[in-house]
């Protein structure tokens, strides 16, 4: 499904699961997650916001989350990436348990979270500098990655001088440049205009698809759940569980064109009718 | 359904951003003269700042100012004559010394604690009810109980300023840390960085702007209190210079000294300024555009 890696050195730091037979290894989902629940506990007052969600992601697929506003998928994304912690319930990336951060899942945020004190280049190549990559080769791959994300040019730009979805895609990059084995987006367009939004859709298929990565990406916009999954996870309202996984049998690559085609309209249909009830369900339910 | 060669070749100009709806300038934005002048700002204020001299200059020459109004003229010729035969000119070495071991004191150790209790939430407790007691009490006022320790030394000096440079210096520097983008944070323990690298790259460069303020009014005070001290003291020194020219109606040689005691106040406060931009100017365009 995915092309070749088109980005070098796609490395295997992050397989530390070496020896072990292959054939396992290749039909062992990439993300795991059993029996998650996420309990916010502000005093006396409890709130669940994840019940028993179980997925599975495999390498190289691009996963959307596509749920109502407040249903806990932005949780479920934190947990996955190590920076909150489940309640109950199990996360393993490549069979192994996590429950911090790392370098094996690249976290991009609703609003770009660059250095405003380095510039485009500095920023992207300090997930480099970070394990020891000396200067010059981390600003070189850092260049490689800029042209990846079309930014070129921008290199010693500070984000301050970068419009909101030229900052996204920077954020993108920086998360590239530490090759992580699966990406988690959380609504990261969701800040932009709808035109920007719209390019950067089709950009993120693009990048997708060049780099060879899995993607986790978390969304309440239909369209844009429909346009870029592989598959689509439907969460219900809070609190939030997995209702419905649905594959999406729209070709790749995809451009534009396709959120006009009536697949992509009869999907819509389908998961606006799912989300419907939920909506109803959570403007309805008693929540404190 | 995609055009390959489209996806291959793209790459995007400026123009092509800039219409996408992008804020970035174009390098050149050409103005007139006059539109340049205001935009720079700085030859405005040189034009109000000339305008506000002249008048004064021509008060003075009409005799229009009271005796104890020089004009501009006379106090640029009593700096000139004060520091050609040393009075200024030692005095003025004497007290920027001073000022530069007590501020050096009180904001250097203000920004290492205000960094200290922004990272570490248990020495804040400890520290932080500390310092805001004090916080209100002019410094100034413990130069008595501290001279009868040390005696009007110049090691009495410095401690009285080393205080008084301290605390906004503390204040400002747990502010910009406890204040920083969770995100960053969020940033730094994906990528695994260490505590130290962390610190030092994440937490402190997002302070900086905020901890730059603090040290900024520290410079100031200790120009307020090297003048206070030696005013009280009777130590050599610009301070002493200005209240002693005043008991003996030296009028000129006072303004002669509150003129060099401003300069140096501006220098200093311009050099702080101008290493500070260097260090923050990702947060200046982010703040207020290139400029």
């Amino acid at each position: 499904m995915t092309q070749p890696a088109s980005l070098p050195a796609q490395s295997d730091d992050h397989s530390t699961t070496a020896g072990s037979g292959s054939a396992e290894e290749t039909d062992r989902p990439l993300v795991r997650i059993r029996g998650l629940d996420k309990v916010f506990r502000r005093g006396s007052n409890l709130n669940h916001a994840l019940s028993a969600v179980e997925l599975e992601v495999s390498e190289g697929e691009f996963l959307t989350i596509l749920g109502p506003s407040g249903c806990g998928k932005s949780t479920l994304l934190h947990i996955i990436g190590g920076f909150e912690t489940a309640t109950s319930g199990t996360v393993e990336v490549r069979g192994r348990p996590i429950s911090k951060p790392g370098r094996d899942r690249g976290m991009v945020f609703q609003q770009p979270t660059l250095f405003p004190w380095r510039t485009i280049v500095g920023n992207i190549a300090w997930p480099l500098e970070v394990v020891g990559v000396p200067r010059r080769a981390a600003r070189a791959r850092a260049r490689e990655l800029l042209e990846l994300v079309n930014l070129s040019g921008f290199d010693d730009s500070y984000p301050a001088e970068l419009s909101g979805g030229m900052r996204q895609r920077a954020c993108i990059a920086r998360t590239l440049a530490h090759e992580p084995a699966v990406l988690l987006m959380d609504e990261p367009f969701g800040a932009l205009d709808a035109q920007t939004r719209e390019v950067m859709q089709e950009e993120l298929n693009r990048i997708w698809q060049d780099a060879g990565i899995t993607v986790i990406f978390v969304t309440h916009d239909i369209h844009e759940a429909v346009f870029l999954g592989d598959r689509i996870a439907v969460m219900s309202a809070r609190p939030g569980r997995i209702v419905d996984i649905v594959d999406i049998d729209l070709t790749r690559p995809r451009a534009i064109e396709v959120k006009k085609s009536p697949e992509l309209l009869a999907y819509h249909n389908r998961f606006w009718d799912l989300l419907r009830d939920q909506v109803h369900g959570s403007d309805t339910g008693s929540r404190p | 359904m995609i055009d390959e060669s489209r996806v291959a070749n793209e790459q995007p100009t400026v123009g092509e951003w800039a219409s996408a709806g992008t804020q970035v300038l174009p390098p050149e934005q050409r103005h007139g003269v006059l539109e340049r002048m205001v935009t720079a700002r700085w030859p405005v204020a040189l034009v109000v700042a000339g305008c506000l001299v002249g008048a004064w200059q021509l008060m003075g020459a009409l005799g229009r100012l009271p005796v104890y109004v020089l004009s501009p003229a006379e106090v640029v010729s009593a700096v000139w004559s004060y520091l050609t035969d040393g009075t200024l000119s030692e005095a003025a070495v004497v007290s920027l010394r001073r000022l530069a071991v007590g501020f050096a004191i009180g904001a250097g150790l203000g920004v290492t604690l205000g960094l200290l209790a922004g990272v570490v939430p248990l020495f804040h407790a400890v520290i932080d009810p500390l310092v805001s007691f004090t916080f209100p009490l002019p410094k100034i006022a413990l130069f008595p109980p501290i001279a009868l320790w040390l005696g009007f030394s110049d090691r009495a000096i410095w401690l009285v300023i080393a205080l008084a440079c301290f605390y906004p210096s503390f204040i400002n520097a747990v502010a910009g840390t406890r204040g920083i983008d969770r995100h960053h944070l969020w940033v730094a323990g994906n990528l695994t960085a260490g505590h130290w690298r962390t610190f030092w790259q994440v937490v402190f460069p997002a302070a900086l702007p905020r901890l730059l303020v603090g040290v900024r009014i520290s410079l100031a005070l200790s120009f307020v209190m090297v003048f206070a001290t030696e005013a009280i003291s009777s130590r050599p020194g610009l301070g002493s210079v200005i209240v002693e020219s005043y008991q003996f109606l030296r009028y000129d040689r006072m303004y002669a000294a509150i003129a060099v005691l401003a300069v140096l106040g501006l220098i200093a406060d311009r050099l702080l300024v101008w290493i500070a931009r260097s260090g923050t100017r990702g947060h200046d365009i982010a703040a207020v555009g290139r400029g």
